[in-house]
Parts: C-alpha cells; structure tokens; sequence
C-alpha cells in the first residue's frame, strides 16, 4: 500500500522461501497426492496397455485411480457448495470411503478375472 | 536525507489521519496529500482498536442534544462546549459518509437500518457498531478507499520535529520525518500539517493503546509551542484483559459493550463491589468511577492474587455472549480464559488522554499551520470520555481537519522552512544512537512513576513526588542511547519514543497538581469534593524553556451546568433495562 | 476453524515448563526457578543474504506468555538490534504475523505453552524481507489494489445507508469474510502464492467476493472478470492452506470457489444466450 513519492531502492529484498511445505493440512495432503497418482497413473497406463495381465500393474492403478477420484469428487463437491468448515470431515470420509470402494472393486475384480479364466 | 514538497501533511493514519486524508482529496483533488505513518497504513493507532462502537443520534427518537448533554455529563462540565457541539452535530452525518463513501458495512436492525447498542453513560443506545471489533472495518475500509483514490502514503516513518516557517516562526512549515525502515530522514516542506498521531497513555505502566504509540504528536507539537488543555485528564478503562505482570497483551482491552450488555464486575470473594460505589448505576456507571472503584479494591486488597478484578457475563447466556461478543470470546480463548462460561480477569488499564493540544471547531491550533484532529486534541470530553465518543471523534474532527487543510492549502503559498531547526531537530534525533543507558529501564520507571504518582487515585504529596522523579527520568531519557545502526533499530525508535513519552507526563503531572479537585477522570484523595463553582481548564504552554500553567474559567454557550433545559429529558439510569 | 489449526490454541501443557528445566547459569541460588525456552530467530535479509542466520536465544516463560513476550523479552534485554514489527498487541492490527514452528501465525495471540522448548520463528514466506522478523508488506497489498479491494458505491448507495437486513442472503454471505485484518497469514501460506508471484493470493480474492456479493457495490462485472483470471481465482487449487491457518477463522478458499461459482454461472448463461442468437460465444 505504500506508494512514495521518490520510490525507495528498485532492488527489493527477494522473497524469502522456504518452509512452505512444512505445514502440511488435510487439504494440502489431498491436492499433493491426487497430483502424484496422476503422474503415476500416467506411468502405468501404458504399461497396462502393453501388457494387461500384470497383477500387481492392475491392482496398483485401480488404488490411484480410486484415490484420484475421491479427491476429485471433493474438490467437485467443495466447487459446488459444500460447506467449508466440513473439508477436513470431507476429506477423512472420502479416505475411508475410497479405501472400501477399493477394496470392494478389488474383490470385484478378481472374481471377474477368475470367471473369465 | 530526502526532501519532498506538499500540500498537506498528516501524521498519522488512524481515524483522524484516513478521514482527514480522504475529506481533503474530497474537497480538492488537485491538492497533493502526504499521509506518514508510524506503522503500516491503516493499521497504526488506536481507531484500528476500537471494539464497542461510534456515538451517534440517529434514531428518530435520540436526537443531538441529548447526545450532546450526555458528552456533556460524562466530561463533568468542563468540555470546551462548542467542540463536543461540532462532534454531537457532525456524527450523524460521518456515520452516514462511512457506510456511503467508504463501504464500512456497520451491523444492522431487524429491518436493514443501522443497529445501535448500549454502551455505559448514555441516555440512549446510539452506539453504531460491527460486531465487537469495529475498528478494524472502518480503517480497513476508509484505508481502501485512500489506496483508490491514489492519496501518497509513507509507511514506518515517523515525525521526528515540526519545522517552522523561515521568516514566520510561529508558523509551522512541514515537520522532519524519520523513515524507520531504513533510518534516512524525510524533511516535508508542506502548507499544512495535521498532528493525528494519537496520544496514547503508553506512559502508564498498564495501558490499552497499540505500542508504537507514544505521545509523538503531543511532544512535537510542545516542542514546536503548542498550548494545551486539561492534560490531568487521563482515562482509565475498567476493563483491560490481566494474563500477568508485564506481558504485552495485559492491559488490552474487553469491550465495554460487556458491561452495557449487564456484565458483572467482581472482586475476588466474589461480590459485585459497584454496590458499594454506584449502587444506582452500578457496571453500568462511567467509566472514571468504574475504573476507580476497581482500582480501589485491587489497592485496598480485595483484587485477585495478580492485581485484578473478574468481569463475568456467564450469566448472559452462552449463545447471546458468543453470538454478540465473538472477538472477545476468541481473544479470551486464545489466552485460556474462557469467557463464555465463567470470569476473566481484569484490571483498570490507560485508555485514552482528553487532554491535548487545544484547537478550536475547525481544528486548528495556536500555531498557524499546524492542526490538530483526535486524541492530539484536546478540550471535546471534558473530564471524561463517553465510550464511544472516541472513534466518533476522530473521524468527525479528522474529516473536519482535511477540509479545513484543503481550503487553507488552496489559497496559500508553500512557505520554506527553518533550515537551522532542521539541523538542530536531526542533530538531536541522532544523539540517541550511540552507547549508553538503554531506553528500556527508563521506560519500566516512567510507567510504573505514572501509574502509582499519578494514576487512578492521586494526591499532593504523590504527585509532587512524581514530579521530581520524573524530572530525573527526563534527564536520563535525554541521554538514553541505542546501539546499532540506523536501519529499522527498534532500540532507536524506543529510546526516541522515551523521550517523548517523559516529557508529555510531565504536562499531566504539572497540570494534575493544578487541578486541586476532583472531577471526571481526574480524582485526588486530598481534595475528593467537584467544586459547583467557577469551573475551569487547566492550560499549560512552553514559554522558553518552562511551562506556564494557566486557569481559564470555562465557557458555558450553549448550556450551563446549572440552567439544565427541560427540554432536553433526564437520563434514565437504567435504560437497559 | 479446526481447533488444531490454531498453534494458540494448543493443550495448556504445564509439562513443557517443567521439562524445561533451566540447564543454564542459575545466577542466584534461591532465585524462584522459572522455567526457560530456547527461541531459534531467523536474522539477517532473505535467502541468500550472506549475514542470513538463526540466532538463539534462552529466555524465561510463565504461565500466558505469548510469541510476543518473548521477542520484546530478547529484543529489549539481549539483543536490541532484533527487528519485528508489532502494533496492537492483541489480534487487531495484523502487523505481527511470522512463522512460528513453520506455520503461519500471530505473534501476539499465539502462546508460548504448546509449542515446545525449541521454538523456531521466522519471518512469513511469500514476502519479501526487510530485516529479521519484519517483512514489506507492500506486493501484498498491491494485489488489494489490482483486484480494486474498495467499494465502489453505487448511486443509490451514495446517498445512504443500504437497508440490508441482517439474515438477508447478502449479509450471510458477506459476514463470514468481512473481519479480514489483512495480517497476510493465508499470503504465506499459500503455496500457489509461492509458485506464481503474479496471483492474486487468499486475502485479496476474499475482499473481491465480499464486494462482489455487495449489493451497494457498482463495479459488478467489471471486478468479477478482474478476479476470475489466470492469476486470479481460477488460479487456485482448493488446498485449504489459507483457511486452515486463518486466525481469524475466515475461509478464503470458499470465498474464491463463490467467485468461481459467480463466474462460470455468468459464462453458463452468456454462452445459452449466444447460441440463442445464433453467434459464436466469446465474440
């Protein structure tokens, strides 16, 4: 707000940077992970695609692909007026949920792949 | 050291300062307006700290005068009436102004219109509000409303000296500022210089005000020959929060609205003591007897162990306290009291100087030049301020100052300053950087010196006594050093604050040991009777290098102690109810 | 506001004193033994600045004592070249934010009971430092300015006071936002504030829904399409770090997703009403 009338020194200090990270809330936690499933996801896809019949491959992309969706179903939810003082709720419940869903879709999943065989 | 030229100057940027900047951009554009704060802009001073409210007749069923008789009683008779007039008189009108030119978005009734509370000594509830921290939205938004309008601002930079005119050294030319972030000096050449710098009992060993605070603008103006009024009288507010001998947030405020809202005060076996000293009024009476009364049990040993009394207003009802007292209730809770479910402690605390420099209704001082606007001034409260009349006052006399600067500067020529005074005035503020006494010892006497010589209860004797202890302190503040460079040295500023802040108790202690009665704010245990007759004021100016304290009888005209109009309705005591 | 967002609102622990027990020089013996902490200051200029260091300090606490206390106690008894900046001393003027323990808070409402025996305080990221604890507050501010942080009253509004009842659906939008005390808190917290120096940031896109939901307000559109740029509200990411370390308990992050809601429902219906008229959109 300061505006002088002889403008003091142009070499203003640099910004001082350094624990941004360090304090890390739920909300913070939820965009950085969805933002690294994302790029896992990324890696795995087309190692899926060369070879569907990985265990392991299929398995760890349906946990990101779960993961990833909750938190951008809370992001959605939030966007269309949500409350905000629940996003802390929001995000323990959607955690809890998507690690059911996983699960569910895991049993799910290899029943479907066992009939299939 | 820079030099800038300008049309008007204003030291400060509370709401004396905003308003004044904002009525005289108002009234002319064209005019250049320089605001130096000691601060951050808008976010310096005690208008930014305002909790309960602003003072104003708006209802249809209020009106001005008894507004103006209530201001009037509370000052105990001696208010300079034609001030608390223009106060009274503008106050609907400024009110209005913040809520239509700046955007302040005040708490409203039921149907839209502005609400307004209870507040303690008051024949009507008049108090505008936001919430309990109405400061903060008026500074926020007239700050704004300057930052769009382009108005030039001067962060952390203090005046140091007044600078008087060349050929015309009555006349006051600009002042020298001290740019505290970099420690260079700004010497303003400017036709008009408004004090709004606040005044600030930060010379009391407990004290409500925002530390930067230091009676910069009384003491320049003194060094500059400014006469003053009624400097004995210093309030004390009842209620200033107590988490412990000297740490920094004892002695902030809980809002008087706690009392006005039927608020509790307690003394440490538990009984309301106000039966004993206003049984009438109770909490609710004014805030001089309050405060005493608390001061009275904590001295005569009734106070709690740490030197204090309890305010409780568990019995109000938690979603009432919390719903209508939210920043106190977060304030309490992040100091672990819980003031929703049971008492709090807290002592009386310095809270705001009704004396000042004297001006007349369009703020100007005796040097020609200089204005003065808000808690600088003095002469509008009287004995005693209202809560409430303070903000109203600073924004009131602030946007009278910015026009009057405006009409002045328009028609006047820029006329150069005293460059020797310049010398003299830097010289001396450099002096104080160096090796030798630290500022700080100097400070922990001046307050504890104010507090127990002449504070809430005062006599003769004490304050005599003060006064030769202050006249050492002086001296010593005088050689009070700081290490260190000149580069946002805090130990700098505080050793210049010192200095100040000695020699503005000095004019309340030669004026408290004029005053021999008590009145108001003011109250001597060796003359406890308010005199009926020949009511006066107590000036005090600098004639050399002494100070000549004069007795003026006071003037009544508009309204005499003793012919109360019918007119106007007797307060009801218990109006709340 | 979560209650353990709030460094100040941390268990009142009386262990932490006693833990502490004073390991340094004991000057008298009888003298009551106070309990001490280790306060780490960060000194000197930004990163990179040569003289840039953390400085320690050994004081004494008592019971109520704040992050405050305890700089005025180093700075006015061992080390008077410290440089901070305060005001108010209780939560109203928004000048002594710094980082205490890594996190964003108020030095003058944040007590000293919670936080350990090693306290670390460094100035707030995201501005730039003028020395020590103080920051310049100024790019700050600036974003105030570019996202027109005043009202520009209509004329109606000119001529008094709006009637807005209290329960109004504006009221109730703007009262959760309007106590901001621009102390910078959610600026440092920010981490999209960190990575892109031309964003908005939390406090001025806050103001901006204030004003944008003020009926007595005439700029309308004209703001809305300031603020709902790049480097505006469609720059944020929902992380919540504004609104968790708010002290005031004020959710920037809602304030800019109502922004978000305000602008693309106005894009919706400016997109119906083109294909309406049989043109293409954003002409």
């Amino acid at each position: 707000m300061t505006s002088t009338k002889e403008p003091p020194a142009t070499n203003k200090p640099p910004v001082w940077k350094v624990s941004a990270w360090r304090s890390m809330y739920p909300g913070m936690w939820s965009w950085v992970l969805q933002r690294l499933s994302a790029l896992a996801l990324i890696v795995l896809f087309p190692i899926h695609v060369m070879n569907p019949y990985i265990d392991s491959v299929r398995i760890t992309m349906l946990l990101l692909v779960v993961w990833h969706a909750m938190h951008g179903i809370k992001v959605i939810l939030t966007d269309f007026g949500f409350p905000d003082r629940h996003q802390r709720k929001l995000f323990w419940v959607l955690c809890v949920l998507g690690v059911a869903a996983f699960f569910w879709l895991a049993y799910m999943h290899t029943e479907y792949w066992r009939f299939m065989a | 050291m820079r030099t800038m030229k300008t049309d008007i100057l204003i030291l400060g940027s509370g709401g004396a300062g905003l308003l004044a900047a904002l009525a005289a951009h108002t009234k002319n554009p064209a005019l250049d307006v320089t605001v130096a704060v000691k601060g951050l802009f808008g976010k310096s001073g005690c208008t930014r700290m305002v909790q309960g409210g602003y003072n104003v007749a708006l209802a249809e069923t209020d009106s001005v005068e008894n507004h103006f008789l209530d201001t009037l009683k509370g000052g105990a008779w001696i208010n300079d009436q034609e001030l608390a007039w223009t106060l009274v008189s503008r106050a609907p009108g400024c009110v209005e102004r913040l809520e239509t030119v700046c955007g302040c978005f005040f708490d409203r009734n039921e149907d839209g219109t502005i609400h307004q509370k209870a507040f303690a000594g008051q024949s009507f509830d008049r108090t505008v509000h936001k919430g309990d921290l109405t400061g903060i939205e008026i500074t926020n938004r007239v700050a704004e409303q300057l930052v769009r309008r382009g108005v030039d601002v001067l962060e952390e930079t203090r005046a140091v000296a007044l600078l008087p005119a060349r050929r015309e050294p009555e006349r006051v030319a600009g002042a020298l500022l001290l740019d505290i972030q970099t420690g260079e000096f700004i010497a303003v050449n400017a036709k008009c210089t408004l004090l709004a710098t606040g005044g600030g009992p930060t010379l009391y060993k407990i004290s409500a005000c925002a530390q930067e605070l230091a009676t910069d603008g009384m003491a320049i103006a003194w060094e500059a020959g400014a006469s003053f009024c009624d400097m004995e009288m210093v309030q004390f507010h009842p209620t200033g929060i107590l988490t412990g001998d000297g740490l920094q947030i004892t002695g902030t405020l809980l809002e008087e609205g706690l009392r006005g809202a039927g608020g509790h005060l307690k003394n440490a076996s538990g009984e309301r003591y106000m039966e004993r000293y206003d049984p009438e009024r109770m909490e609710r009476a004014t805030r001089d007897v309050v405060s005493r009364a608390g001061y009275t049990e904590i001295i005569e040993g009734r106070g709690t162990e740490r030197g204090g009394v309890f305010i409780d207003v568990s019995h109000l009802g938690k979603s009432f306290v919390r719903k209508n007292f939210k920043g106190m209730v977060e304030r309490c809770a992040d100091l672990g009291y819980d003031l929703v479910g049971g008492p709090v402690e807290v002592t009386p605390t310095a809270h705001y100087m009704m004396g000042g420099v004297k001006i007349d209704t369009a703020c100007r001082t005796n040097l020609p030049g200089l204005y003065a606007a808000g808690e600088d001034a003095g002469g509008t409260h009287g004995a005693n301020r209202l809560g409430g009349n303070g903000v109203a006052n600073a924004t009131v006399f602030g946007e009278i100052a910015g026009e009057a600067m405006a009409e002045e500067a328009a028609d006047s020529p820029l006329l150069p300053y005293d460059a020797e005074a310049l010398a003299f005035a830097e010289e001396k503020t450099l002096d104080a950087l160096g090796e030798g006494e630290p500022p700080y010892p100097i400070r922990a006497e001046l307050k504890d010196t104010m507090w127990n010589k002449v504070g809430l209860r005062r006599n003769g004797a004490d304050i005599q006594s003060g006064v030769r202890l202050l006249h050492d302190l002086k001296r010593r503040a005088a050689e009070a050093r700081a290490g260190g460079g000149r580069a946002y040295n805090l130990a700098w500023q505080h050793a210049l604050d010192v200095r100040n802040q000695v020699l503005v108790a000095e004019l309340i202690a030669f004026s408290a040991l004029e005053r021999d009665e008590s009145r108001g704010s003011h109250y001597r245990d060796d003359c406890p009777d308010t005199g009926d007759e020949d009511l006066y004021n107590v000036y005090i100016k600098r004639e050399g290098d002494a100070a000549v304290i004069e007795r003026k009888p006071v003037a009544f005209p508009r309204l005499s102690p003793k012919a109360e109009p019918a007119a106007l309705a007797e307060p009801d005591p218990n109006f709340i109810d | 506001m979560n209650e353990d967002a709030r460094l100040s609102e941390g268990p009142p622990v009386s262990g932490v004193e006693e833990e502490a027990a004073p390991e340094k020089e004991e000057p008298e013996e009888k003298a009551e033994k106070r309990p001490t902490v280790r306060v780490r200051i960060r000194r000197g200029g930004a990163a990179g600045d040569p003289e840039a260091r953390f400085d320690e300090f050994q004081i004494e606490t008592g019971p109520r004592m704040t992050v405050l206390d305890a700089l005025v106690a180093v700075q006015s008894a061992q080390e008077p070249a410290l440089s901070f900046r305060y005001s108010c001393r209780v939560g109203m003027c928004g000048t002594c934010a710094l980082k205490v323990n890594g996190r964003p808070a108020w030095a003058c409402r944040t007590r000293l009971e919670g936080l350990g025996d090693e306290i670390t305080l460094e100035p707030l990221t995201n501005f730039p430092v003028l020395r020590d604890l103080a920051v310049d507050m100024s790019p700050f501010f600036e974003k105030m300015k570019r996202a027109r942080g005043w009202l520009e009253p209509t004329s109606a509004a000119e001529k008094a006071p709006a009637l807005i009842a209290p329960n109004s659906r504006e009221r109730k939008r703007i009262e959760p936002h309007i106590e901001c005390i621009t102390c910078g808190i959610c600026y440092a917290s920010c981490s999209i504030v960190g990575h892109d120096s031309d964003y908005l940031g939390p406090a001025a896109l806050n103001r901006a829904y204030t004003l944008v939901n003020d009926s007595r307000d005439a700029l309308g559109l004209e703001r809305l399409l300031e603020v709902c740029t790049e480097d505006g509200a469609w720059r944020c990411h929902s992380q919540y770090n504004c609104t968790e370390s708010c002290p005031k308990g004020i959710s920037p992050t809602g304030a800019i997703k109502g922004l978000k809601r305000r602008a693309a429902a106005g894009g919706v219906k400016r997109f119906a009403a083109s294909i309406f008229r049989g043109r293409a959109p954003g002409g």
